[in-house]
C-alpha cells in the first residue's frame, strides 16, 4: 500500500499537529510521542475516513490503530478488504 | 484499594476547528446525545468550551482506565453528566465499564476545571475501588 502512504502523511500534516515533519517521519514512529494529542487523533481518524472513503468501526477505535503511519495503513487496508469481501 | 488518576488538557480552539472541518460527524462520533444537548451555545451552535471539557473528562477517564493498546474504547462509552450545576459525574458503558470492572474500579469520579482565559479545558479523573 505504498500509494496510500503519501495521503496518510498529508492527513497527518494537516490534522495531527505533530512536532515533527510528517513527510519524513518514519512509518513506524510513534505518533503520540511525536506530539499527536488524543483530540488530534479524532481529527486524524475523520480525515482518514474522508481521504479513503471508509469508516472506522467501533472495534477499531483503539490507540494502537492510530499510533503510527504503518498502523493506520494496516487499518485502512483491513477496512477496505472487509468492504470488498 | 487501587486508585488511578487520569488527566487531560484540550484546547477549545481544537474543538472549534474539528467542528468547522467535520461538522455533525465529529459531534456524533465523540459526544453522546446528552453531552451534545447540554453543550449548546447561543443560536444553537455547539458550545465548544463545554465540549472541550467533555472531551478532557473522557480522555482523563481513558487514562485512568488504562486500556491495552489493542483494546477498543469508543469515545461514546464514557459520558460526562451534569446532574446538577454543582456536580459532574461519569457514566461508563460498554468497553469502559468492562475495563473498570476488570480493574476493580467501581467508583470513578471526575473533577473538571475549565480555564477560559487561555482557551483550554482540563479534567482530572480519579478511579478507585469503593471497597
Amino acid at each position: 500500500m505504498a500509494h496510500v502512504t503519501p495521503d496518510i502523511r498529508q492527513v497527518l500534516a494537516d490534522h495531527a499537529r505533530l512536532s515533527v515533519d510528517a513527510a519524513t517521519l518514519d512509518e513506524r514512529a510513534d505518533l503520540y510521542q511525536a506530539g499527536m494529542t488524543s483530540h488530534a487523533s479524532v481529527n486524524v481518524m475523520l480525515a482518514v475516513e474522508d481521504a479513503f472513503d471508509i469508516e472506522f468501526p467501533d472495534s477499531m477505535l483503539k490507540r494502537g490503530v492510530f499510533e503510527s503511519i504503518a498502523a493506520i495503513e494496516d487499518a485502512v487496508r483491513t477496512i477496505r478488504e472487509g468492504a470488498a469481501a | 484499594m487501587p486508585v488511578r488518576v487520569g488527566i487531560d488538557l484540550v484546547a477549545v480552539a481544537a474543538v472549534e476547528q474539528a467542528f468547522a472541518e467535520h461538522g455533525e460527524r465529529y459531534l456524533e462520533r465523540v459526544f453522546t446525545p446528552s453531552e451534545r444537548a447540554r453543550c449548546v451555545g447561543p443560536g444553537g451552535q455547539p458550545d465548544c468550551a463545554c465540549l472541550a471539557a467533555c472531551f478532557a473528562a473522557k480522555e482523563a477517564a481513558v487514562k485512568a482506565l488504562r486500556p491495552p493498546r489493542d483494546t477498543a474504547l469508543p469515545w461514546l462509552d464514557v459520558e460526562l453528566r451534569e446532574p446538577s450545576p454543582a456536580a459532574l459525574e461519569l457514566r461508563l458503558g460498554g468497553a469502559a465499564a468492562r475495563l473498570a470492572a476488570a480493574g476493580g474500579l467501581d467508583d470513578v469520579a471526575v473533577s473538571v476545571s475549565l480555564t477560559r482565559a487561555p482557551g483550554y479545558a482540563a479534567a482530572v479523573v480519579i478511579a478507585r475501588s469503593g471497597a
